[in-house]
């Protein structure tokens, strides 16, 4: 019994909204502390996102720990944070669970469980960008050339770019930017042998072929005229396990929030409806009405 | 209260700890950068580049494009793990390389003569001795102008790696069973990784004797300028760069003239301005900056136009407009010193000359020229 009440304490701790507030007011102190090294040494901390955390940790982490132990703690803080949400969301949800019958409708019990949807997948998410940074495997500096073609061993797949095309700035109100590149977009073609697929890579629009993705990191040439370079783009190529998790963490942190904006609504409504209900009720009539027909 | 309190002392004690382990850097702490002793033979980062002893006499090391390229002596069985284009036989016996500091780090390790075959540079615009003489006995092959090499050439000299900035020939250089290691980063190399690039070039050729000793050599003169210029009364504005015909090109504040100029007591105007090296900024900005600058390197040799004052205005009415062509003075490069990257001790202390002259009494300059008003009439 006494075990019973010392796990039934433990779980309150790690819920406890304090606690919220402790970690997130060191995660400020902690970020406030990691801008100094994160601007003047970004050649540090660029590498996760290639090698991931675990190699970067024992290269660049362990290595520079005078530049690098703020990241270390932060992430020793947003484990921290993950488990101080879910605990206090799953103690709100169990609550709530159990004051089911009290709500006018099915429907509205649904949609107060909005904010717990939203802490669910923000975890979700977390847990996704960890496998990400725990388990991606990445093939850096791969170039190609227009017309030309690269194999990758794992998967295995042949990547051809068939042209690319690339936007010069054609306006006359910014003179510095004349005859530089602002747009580029890069017709590929992937073939896995079983699968084929053409599609236009581009800036922020990635190509997915499963299981990898296809990132543009640069192009060249970026300036018509001057020093004259020979056409290319420079992608990094992902196969990211972890995209699956965040992608549905998203998804469904976008239904929470749509169905939490949904119930604010309901509930202004509600009120609206009670005011008014308030206002068109006048106890002085009725009162008329007594003393009238007295 | 007291349960109140906790918490928060826990939190306070916390964020002090963070503060004093992350936050504060000194500046002596600043200029070490990301480079750590170089006795140590542990991981070792150099602005985009690394260097990492995986196992005994095995290195991997990160490229300027964050590729990965593991180094092993010839004889030994390639490592699991890698692809066939990412191992590299050490020493590496032939080398073709793109940029002159390069060639010059080369020469810094003592394998120039021994492992060149060739470069991007015609005979004549070379000033490296043991260059021009490879070149003259046919050792070291012109291998076309930088945009447009001839593979076939390339393919004839038969390199193991070819030391490139640019990215295009990569599946090239591959398809002919050399490594393709690119030597620029997406920013400008700080002063730091630019003392260190020793370190990333000479595990190819196991050479990291020479590279310490290098690595000394340019510290030690480092040491001395900070020492010789910590007194100097004045600290005169420096600008680094020039107007072409339709593009303003400057060196920022992170690349390692603009930390030089900070480190020798003065003040760089462009040190706001962070990025690549040779980085465009606006026409206006340059002109801005240059109202109040006293010393004005310009990149323009002899050989484009850099003779005098006058000329540079000639070739470019709006420069004329900068103080330092008016009242101040102007550095050209010579013709050697992109090429004189094993002399960089030399080239720093150069530098430092130049901005404080009173702190350098009868300093000649090895390396640039200083610019006379009008061209002597012929």
């Amino acid at each position: 019994m006494k075990a019973f009440f010392k796990l039934k304490n433990i779980w309150a701790f790690w819920g406890h909204i304090n606690l919220t507030l402790v970690i997130i007011a060191l995660m400020v102190v902690d970020l406030v502390a990691g801008y100094h090294p994160l601007k003047h040494y970004p050649e540090l901390f660029a590498p996760i996102n290639d090698m991931g955390f675990l190699v970067w940790c024992k290269t660049y982490g362990f290595n520079y720990l005078d530049q690098t132990l703020w990241l270390f703690i932060l992430v020793g803080l947003l484990a921290l944070l993950s488990i101080n949400t879910f605990v206090c969301t799953t103690q709100r949800m169990g609550r709530l669970i159990k004051h089911r019958r009290s709500f006018p409708s099915q429907f509205q019990f649904v949609l107060r469980l909005s904010p717990h949807i939203m802490h669910y997948s923000m975890l979700v998410m977390f847990c996704g960008y960890l496998i990400s940074y725990l388990g991606a495997g990445t093939h850096m500096g791969k170039v190609l050339l227009p017309g030309k073609s690269i194999s990758l061993s794992s998967p295995a797949c042949t990547i051809t770019l068939k042209s690319l095309d690339i936007d010069y700035y054609q306006g006359e109100r910014m003179p510095h930017m004349e005859r530089r590149a602002i747009n580029a977009r890069a017709f590929l073609e992937i073939d896995d042998g079983e699968r084929q697929k053409s599609a236009v890579l581009g800036y922020n629009s990635p190509v997915y072929f499963a299981p990898i993705s296809i990132h543009l990191k640069d192009f060249a040439p970026e300036t018509k005229g001057g020093m004259s370079r020979n056409k290319y783009i420079h992608v990094i190529i992902k196969n990211d396990p972890g995209k699956y998790y965040y992608s549905s963490g998203m998804l469904f942190f976008t239904l929470g929030l749509f169905m939490y904006l949904w119930e604010k609504r309901i509930k202004t409504l509600n009120t609206k409806h009670t005011e008014n209900k308030n206002k068109n009720y006048r106890p002085g009539r009725i009162g008329h009405g007594q003393e009238s027909g007295q | 209260m007291r349960e109140k309190m906790f918490p928060m002392a826990i939190a306070l004690l916390l964020a002090v700890l963070v503060v004093v382990l992350t936050g504060c850097s000194s500046d002596e702490k600043k200029q070490g950068r990301t480079v750590k002793s170089s006795k140590d033979m542990s991981f070792m980062s150099i602005g985009g580049f690394s260097v990492n002893p995986i196992a005994k006499d095995w290195v991997e090391v990160r490229d300027g494009a964050g590729r990965t390229f593991v180094l092993i002596p010839r004889g030994e069985k390639a490592p699991e793990g890698y692809e066939p284009e990412q191992i590299v036989y050490t020493p590496v016996k032939r080398v073709a390389a793109y940029g002159a500091f390069d060639v010059a780090i080369l020469k810094a390790l003592g394998v120039l003569e021994d492992v060149l075959v060739g470069v991007t540079d015609k005979r004549e615009d070379w000033t490296i001795p043991e260059v021009v003489e490879g070149m003259d006995q046919g050792k070291i092959v012109f291998l076309g102008n930088y945009n447009s090499i001839d593979f076939e050439r390339l393919k004839q000299c038969e390199p193991e790696i070819v030391l490139t900035w640019d990215m295009s020939i990569i599946p090239m250089v591959e398809e002919m069973g050399a490594a393709c290691i690119i030597t620029t980063t997406p920013v400008a190399m700080c002063l730091n990784a630019r003392m260190h690039f020793v370190n990333f070039i000479a595990p190819f050729f196991n050479r990291e004797k020479e590279a310490k000793q290098y690595f000394k050599r340019v510290s030690d003169s480092l040491d001395a300028i900070r020492a010789t210029t910590r007194n100097a009364k004045d600290q005169p504005k420096v600008m680094w760069g020039d107007i072409y015909e339709k593009r303003v090109l400057v060196e920022p504040g992170n690349a390692w003239v603009g930390e030089l100029v900070g480190l020798a007591q003065s003040d760089y105007v462009f040190k706001d301005v962070f990025g690549m090296s040779c980085i465009e900024i606006s026409l206006e900005r340059f002109l801005f900056s240059g109202e109040d600058a006293e010393i004005f390197f310009t990149y323009r040799t002899p050989k484009s136009g850099a003779t005098s004052k006058e000329a540079l205005a000639r070739a470019n009415p709006m420069i004329a407009r900068l103080k330092p062509l008016k009242d101040g003075k102007v550095y050209s490069p010579l013709p050697h010193y992109p090429q004189s990257g094993d002399r960089l001790d030399e080239i720093l202390t150069d530098i430092a000359a130049i901005i404080h002259p009173s702190c350098y009494p009868g300093h000649v300059s090895q390396f640039f020229r200083e610019l006379p008003d009008k061209d002597p009439e012929s």
